[in-house]
C-alpha cells in the first residue's frame, strides 16, 4: 500500500477515534469496518435484496441533497439467523419503502450495517 | 428406625443417580451438539470470548517461531484485531480441523453433528459443510509416505472408559486454530477428548502437541455442547463458502487490504 493512502488511513482512525467511532469485528478477511454508533433513520426504495452468505444486504435509491444516491445497507447476519426470526428472500423487494437506522462505514459514505429496518412502515426483528 | 430410614434415603439416591447414568448410552455421540460454553478460540487465551474476559485467561506457550507465525497472522478479532488481515476464512480457505472443531461463529452455526458407526465416526460442521471422518477399527495413524498434510488431517478413535479419544495427524499448516490467529505446523499432533456429562451435554477437550510453534502440550478449555435434538429432524444448511458471494460482500464493504 502507498505511503500516502497509509497516512490518509491513518488520519481517518484519528479522526474517528476523535469522534467515538471504531471498527467493530469482523471475519470476512479485511476491512469490514463499521463505526459503533448508529445514525439515521434514512429512507430510500429498494432496488435489490440479496439474501446470501456471508450477510444479508440491499440496495435503495436515497433522494440526497444533490440527487438520487445508490445505498447499500448490510446486515450483521447470514440467511440462516434471519430466516429463523421471519426473514426471507422476499422480505424487501424492489419497489418497497426502507427505512433504517445504520452503522456507517468507516471509508464508504453510502454503505451501512443496519441496525434497525422498517419494510412500507412494518418493522423487521433485527436485534436477537 | 433411624437407621432403616436413612438406608432407604442412600437406597433412593443411589437408584436415581443409576438411573440418570442409565439413561443415556455413555459411548453414543451420535447427534447434533451446540456449543454452550463461552470460549471462541482454542483455549482461553485474551479476546477469547465475545464480550468479556474469561477468569484465568493467558497467553499460548509459543515458541520463538511460533510467537512470529503468530504475529505474521493477522486476525479480525481479538486484542490483535488489525485493519489489514489475512484470515484464510475471508478467502474461503478451509478452516482445517481443530477450527472447525472450536466452533466460533455465532449460533446457530456453532455447531457440529455425529454420525457414528462401529468402525467409524463421521463428524459434520454446518459452518463451511465440512466434514472429518474418525477411523474406530484398531487401525494405526499413518507413517512416512503415507502421511502428508490435509485441512482435518488423518484421525483414529478409541475409548478410555466411557471418554471417546480421538488422535489425528497430518495437518495443512496454512489454517489457524482459530480466529485469533494461532498458528500450528504440519507436525502438530492432536489428542482430543469427548464425554457425555449427562443426556443432553458433551464435554470436549483438545490437546495439540507442537514442538516448532508450541513448547509445551497446549490444552484447550473444556468446551460443552448441548444438544439440540430438534435440528436432527430438520434439512440440512449447506452453508459452504461461495467464493462469488464471499468476494461480492467483500468487495461491497472492504477497502482492498486483504493481505495474502
Amino acid at each position: 500500500m502507498e505511503e500516502a493512502t497509509l497516512h490518509r488511513r491513518r488520519v481517518l482512525l484519528a479522526a474517528l477515534w476523535t469522534w467515538g467511532v471504531w471498527p467493530a469485528s469482523a471475519h470476512h478477511g479485511g476491512d469490514v469496518e463499521w463505526g459503533n454508533a448508529a445514525v439515521g433513520p434514512i429512507t430510500g426504495t429498494a432496488t435489490k435484496f440479496t439474501f446470501q452468505f456471508p450477510h444479508v444486504f440491499f440496495t435503495m435509491n436515497v433522494a440526497e441533497a444533490g440527487g438520487v444516491a445508490e445505498w447499500t445497507v448490510t446486515t450483521r447476519w447470514t440467511p440462516t439467523i434471519l430466516r429463523e426470526h421471519g426473514w426471507n428472500r422476499d422480505s424487501i423487494k424492489p419497489g418497497d419503502t426502507v427505512t433504517v437506522t445504520y452503522l456507517p462505514h468507516v471509508e464508504k459514505p453510502h454503505i451501512g450495517q443496519m441496525q434497525t429496518v422498517e419494510i412500507n412502515g412494518k418493522p423487521l426483528p433485527l436485534s436477537f | 428406625m433411624r437407621v432403616t430410614v436413612a438406608v432407604a434415603v442412600a437406597a433412593t439416591v443411589c437408584a436415581l443417580d443409576a438411573a440418570a447414568q442409565a439413561a443415556f448410552p455413555a459411548r453414543d455421540f451420535s447427534g447434533h451438539w451446540d456449543r454452550s460454553s463461552g470460549v471462541e478460540s482454542f483455549a482461553n487465551t485474551p479476546g477469547g470470548t465475545r464480550d468479556n474476559e474469561q477468569p484465568g485467561s493467558r497467553e499460548a506457550p509459543f515458541t520463538p517461531a511460533g510467537r512470529a507465525a503468530f504475529a505474521a497472522n493477522k486476525p479480525g478479532y481479538g486484542p490483535r484485531r488489525a485493519m489489514q488481515r489475512n484470515d484464510p476464512m475471508g478467502r474461503c480457505e478451509p478452516l482445517g480441523l481443530v477450527r472447525n472443531l472450536v466452533t466460533e461463529i455465532v449460533a446457530p452455526h456453532a455447531t457440529f453433528e455425529i454420525v457414528q458407526t462401529p468402525t467409524r465416526i463421521v463428524q459434520h460442521f454446518e459452518y463451511r459443510h465440512d466434514w472429518r471422518e474418525i477411523w474406530m477399527d484398531e487401525r494405526a495413524l499413518p507413517e512416512g509416505d503415507g502421511l502428508y498434510p490435509k485441512w482435518n488431517g488423518f484421525s483414529v478413535g478409541r475409548f478410555d472408559g466411557d471418554e471417546l479419544v480421538v488422535e489425528s495427524v497430518g495437518f495443512d499448516a496454512r489454517s489457524w486454530l482459530d480466529k485469533l490467529g494461532y498458528p500450528h505446523s504440519e507436525d502438530m499432533h492432536v489428542e482430543e477428548r469427548y464425554r457425555r456429562l449427562d443426556a443432553d451435554t458433551l464435554e470436549l477437550v483438545i490437546t495439540i502437541k507442537d514442538a516448532a510453534m508450541y513448547a509445551e502440550p497446549w490444552r484447550s478449555d473444556a468446551k460443552r455442547f448441548r444438544r439440540n435434538s430438534a435440528k436432527t429432524a430438520r434439512w440440512d444448511e449447506q452453508i459452504y463458502c461461495v467464493p462469488a458471494e464471499e468476494m461480492t460482500y467483500q468487495d461491497l464493504v472492504g477497502t482492498g487490504n486483504v493481505i495474502d
